[in-house]
């Protein structure tokens, strides 16, 4: 080639195809998002850093924490399943008139559980002789039974152990039950929709694997969405060190180098914690390699009018003083969780349905006339 | 290992690199073609469709939510359903006192433990002077709701107002099972209003 | 056998001779090249330091400036803004003004640019062992490190280019082609980075997306085209062959350029799946560039590289950066994906390309340019320390790959299983390895120091030569 421009040319061109497709798409798809709401509460989630822990995080950035820590947790799969959690209405007794038990069954929601569940064996049902008098119980069994798939074990399969019974009205004496576990969201979603549509109550559940989660740094992976109030965002890149995405929320016993709490007053715990894991982390950790951050903390006691608390490290030592930065760094770390549910990355649901107590129950027998 | 270094090789050192006539070989763009078929089915694989909300490799979709709680789409629908009542008691709860119409944001009447008189003034209203956040309001005019709402709905907007946090109300949510058991109760009573002295003997 | 084109066929009677050529190139060029050794040493160095205190934290402890959160990255930036780029621009004038046949603009201006370079440098490294380090990987100097840095990088290339307009040889060698297209990438990417970073930042994940792309791009565009102008001028120059299949290499030169810039984001985690998805396949696809440039390499010295090696220390050095390049890629593009992820793996690459595909190359080509421009002579006055020189960096860069490599791996596999406990296997389990990687970086000093005791030789003899006995 003769010709420098031709070069130059392609190379602006080379640039631009990359810039266009790492640096301009990302933004584009990526600049607007904002922080989404916490279901139930008036809450949002990145929640804007109160003024100390944006200290923290300059102080985070300043010692170069990134450097050995990550602040993203990994997820390698989001599965799915279905739930049920009540029958629902009209359910008929199954038992037989003078047994002295008694079994709801909703028929209808068998049928879409035989719809669901194709893959389990076949138990054979008779209905007692007071439903065989009954013409829309025995169609909607005649039904049933043609569907041919009952569910036996209900999840032989995810490991949900039920008592060896054959009888359909096992299923509905045992609620909540997983129908399905970990399968993916097409299939989990239309379950949950023949199962909601036979007037019975189920839910989607939510299954996040991974090393990470199951480690217990973090209920579900990082999102985009976690990092709107970062500048920088460090996210860092190796993992010398624990990863810190949920360190604020982290169960003692899921630290690298477990611990517990000693008194229900976990909140000063846990900072105490890291505020002595700052001074010398060998104290709690003998074998970690996180360098020591003595310089933040004051051997004796400044002359300062808001000196703070002194830090006990150990029982024999003098207690040290931690210095603002020292504060503002642990701030920063309290700061940091992951264990809210957004749209991208939802979290499981305890199962609230079978738990959750409405409002006392009505007392029918308060005065019925004005 | 035997080196004439000392001598410089001028002709060596003073000449520039030559290119050999020629050349041009096919092969890279075979290969690259391949590897290129290669990484169009990676990222078609794992690549989540080019959107901007998956994150998951592998999923071609942002992952449907896990189903809200019946209490909180109870709530969700009374805040629709409520519109039946907003003509008086106003969007923001805080009722006409002008018009002597009461408020439910923070009224003890809405928030106590148990719903039974909220669903009882909706199902048949009420009337009398009415002291609600000390102050008292003499309004005849609330319609009772029986017949015009069923059994759901009724639910639905007592769960909502009872829990509405922007109106400072935090209270339990209201089954559609409770709302029938007083109904059934209150059968006779027709289209007949509250008095609130009666009201009031009731938890 | 294919016929030579001779290259001077259009240079007319007034191109200047290559001993001008070489006098005007002299000051820049030699303080480049020094201050560049000069960064080496100091870089490794505190690499060193560094990698102590990854399985000894109490080496140095207490001291927040020298904290290894601090440490690693004024290490790694001197390497890359002191070592890296300072050699990539004496190498880069040297070979516009030989290739060019055309003496050198403003040497003087030139020299200033340079030491005010070397200044921000300075500057930069104290700032981030001050605490000002930006976040963000190969970035991390400071905006008032940064924007001088910038200013001295627009004259040297300004001036550059210049002298590439000016020249007599009107046909551009190949090397030329990776000069002019990294002299012109690196403002561009730099300034797109700072500009989208530090002065109109863009929100949360992306910051991290376009730090990731500038660092690629630096490395796999920059520095590695860099290496490869001067693997494609010592290869043929060494071998005393023509260099074979130009259209391979032209073939390679592009694909490079449209591809190299897209790989290197493929272990980021908290982004949208495509683009760890798009920038996995890249690293796949530049094998085939790489492969290519390889490929017309062998071919021009297939045959005579174990009789080269025996004699000339340049070609070992650009074969051992030959094929550095060749074990970079191939591990990036097979290894580098979700298993590695959040390891030493990945840190590994920076090393390999800045110190040992970029290092080994600049080592070796200045150890043919420093004697020309001081002595005359085209191998510098010490055989041996140029041996030791060589095999000290080979050995270094291998170390320091092999340890970063398999610490990597042992992190990884704790990573990918619930049941490895984190601090007995990741953290006391990677000691050994991370111990060769300080030996690594010593050896690596070892050879920076054979280098400079050369370059002093040279210089020393230069100054004899020319002040004669006067003393």
């Amino acid at each position: 080639m003769r010709y420098g421009p031709i070069i130059g040319a392609g190379a602006l061109f080379s640039l631009a195809c990359s810039w266009a497709a790492l640096v301009m798409a990302p933004q584009l798809q990526l600049g607007d998002l904002s922080p989404a709401p916490i279901p139930n509460t008036p809450d949002f989630h990145p929640a804007a850093r109160p003024g100390l822990a944006a200290q923290g995080a300059e102080v985070y950035r300043s010692l170069g924490c990134y450097q050995c820590h990550t602040r993203a947790v990994r997820q390698d799969q989001l599965l799915f399943g279905a739930r049920l959690n009540g029958i629902g209405p009209k359910a008929i007794n199954l038992e037989a008139a003078g047994s002295g038990k008694t079994n709801l069954v909703n028929l209808k929601l068998l049928i879409a559980l035989a719809k669901a569940r194709p893959d389990l064996g076949l138990a054979k049902v008779e209905l007692p002789p007071t439903l065989a008098a009954d013409t829309n119980a025995v169609a909607a069994f005649a039904q049933f039974t043609t569907h041919l798939t009952l569910l036996k074990h209900a999840d032989h399969k995810a490991g949900i152990v039920r008592t060896n019974s054959a009888t359909v009205n096992e299923l509905a004496g045992k609620l909540p039950a997983e129908i399905l576990a970990k399968v993916g969201p097409e299939e989990a979603e239309r379950v949950v929709k023949l199962l909601s549509d036979s007037g019975a109550k189920a839910e989607l559940v939510i299954y996040n694997l991974g090393p990470d989660i199951a480690r217990g740094w973090g209920a579900r992976r990082s999102v985009a969405r976690d990092y709107l109030n970062d500048a920088p965002v460090l996210l860092g890149s190796v993992r010398v060190g624990p990863d810190l995405a949920s360190i604020g929320t982290r169960a003692p016993e899921k630290f690298a180098a477990p611990w517990k709490f000693a008194t229900s007053n976990t909140a000063t715990e846990l900072e105490h914690h890291l505020l002595v894991h700052l001074y010398n982390p060998r104290l709690l950790a003998p074998a970690s390699t996180c360098p020591s951050a003595s310089y933040l903390f004051d051997k004796v006691k400044p002359e300062v009018r808001y000196a703070g608390e002194p830090l006990v490290v150990a029982k024999e030592s003098p207690p040290v003083f931690p210095k603002h930065n020292a504060h503002a760094l642990v701030a920063y770390l309290l700061t940091q969780r992951n264990d809210v549910s957004l749209p991208e990355a939802p979290v499981p649901s305890v199962a609230k349905s079978a738990t959750a107590k409405p409002a006392a129950p009505a007392d029918t027998n308060a005065p019925s006339k004005p | 290992m035997s080196k004439n270094k000392k001598q410089p090789a001028p002709e060596r050192a003073e000449t520039e690199p030559t290119i050999a006539a020629g050349g041009g070989s096919a092969w890279p763009f075979v290969l690259l073609g391949v590897v290129l078929f290669g990484c169009f089915l990676h990222v078609e694989n794992t690549g989540g469709a080019f959107r901007a909300d998956v994150f998951q490799a592998g999923m071609k979709n942002s992952p449907p939510q896990a189903d809200e709680p019946p209490e909180v789409k109870s709530y969700k629908r009374g805040a629709r359903l409520y519109d039946a009542c907003a003509g008086c008691h106003q969007p923001n709860g805080l009722g006409q006192p002008a018009q002597n119409i009461p408020p439910l944001a923070g009224s003890e009447w809405v928030f106590r433990e148990k719903p039974d008189r909220l669903i009882r003034i909706i199902l048949n209203a009420v009337e009398g002077p009415i002291t609600v956040n000390k102050v008292t309001y003499d309004n005849p005019a609330m319609t009772p709701f029986r017949d015009a709402l069923s059994d759901d709905v009724i639910a639905d907007i007592a769960t909502f107002i009872r829990g509405n946090a922007g109106w400072g109300n935090s209270a339990g949510f209201v089954t559609p099972d409770q709302v029938k058991a007083i109904r059934d109760a209150t059968e006779k009573m027709g289209t007949q209003k509250w008095r609130v002295e009666t009201l009031q003997a009731i938890d | 056998m294919t016929a030579a084109q001779p290259s001077s066929q259009n240079a007319c009677a007034t191109a200047p001779s290559v001993a001008e050529v070489e006098a005007s190139c002299r000051l820049p060029v030699l303080f480049l090249a020094f201050s560049g050794a000069a960064w080496l040493l100091t870089g490794v160095v505190l690499a060193l330091l560094a990698s102590v205190q990854l399985y000894n934290p109490t080496f140095m402890e207490g001291c927040a400036w020298v904290t290894y959160g601090r440490l690693r990255p004024a290490a790694i930036n001197a390497l890359t803004y002191g070592f890296a780029l300072q050699s990539a621009f004496a190498l880069a004038l040297w070979l516009i003004a030989r290739l060019g046949r055309v003496e050198l603009s403003a040497p003087l201006g030139l020299t200033i640019a340079a030491k005010f370079w070397n200044i921000a440098v300075t500057v930069g490294v104290f700032g981030i062992l001050a605490g000002d380090a930006t976040g963000f990987d190969l970035l991390e100097f400071p905006l008032y490190a940064a924007l001088p840095l910038f200013a001295s990088y627009a004259c040297i290339a300004a001036w550059a280019l210049v002298t590439l307009h000016r020249r007599t040889e009107r046909e551009l060698y190949v090397s030329l082609w990776f000069v002019l297209a990294a002299l012109l990438w690196f403002p561009w990417i730099l300034s797109t980075a700072q500009g989208l970073l530090l002065v109109w930042q863009v929100p949360g994940v992306v910051q991290a997306i376009v730090a990731g792309w500038f660092g690629n791009n630096l490395l796999q565009i920059v520095l590695i085209g860099f290496a490869l102008a001067v693997l494609f001028y010592f290869v043929p120059k060494t071998v005393n062959r023509p260099l074979a299949n130009p259209g391979l290499a032209r073939a390679g030169f592009w694909l490079l350029l449209l591809i190299g810039g897209w790989c290197g984001l493929a272990q980021l985690a908290p982004v949208p799946a495509w683009i760890p998805a798009v920038s996995g396949a890249a690293n796949a696809l530049v094998i085939v560039p790489v492969l290519a440039l390889l490929v017309s390499l062998w071919q021009t010295a297939e045959g005579k590289i174990g009789e080269t090696c025996k004699e000339n220390a340049t070609f070992r050095f650009m074969l051992g950066a030959s094929i550095l390049l060749l074990g970079v890629t191939l591990r990036t593009a097979i290894f580098g994906g979700h298993f590695t992820q959040f390891t030493f793996f990945d840190t590994a690459r920076t090393d390999i390309v800045v110190l040992g595909v970029f290092g080994l190359a600049a080592l070796g080509a200045l150890h043919h340019i420093v004697p020309r421009l001081t002595t005359g002579e085209d191998e510098l006055p010490s055989e041996g320390l140029a041996d030791l020189s060589f095999w000290a960096a080979l050995l270094g860069v291998i170390a320091v790959g092999i340890g970063f490599t398999f610490a990597g791996v042992k992190q990884a596999a704790v990573g990918a299983s619930t049941n490895d406990k984190f601090l007995e296997f990741a953290v006391t389990g990677t000691a050994n390895h991370l111990k060769l990687v300080t030996v690594g970086y010593g050896a690596l000093a070892v050879s920076a120091l054979a280098f400079l005791a050369n370059f002093a030789l040279a210089a020393r003899r230069c100054c004899l030569n020319c002040c004669g006995g006067a003393r």
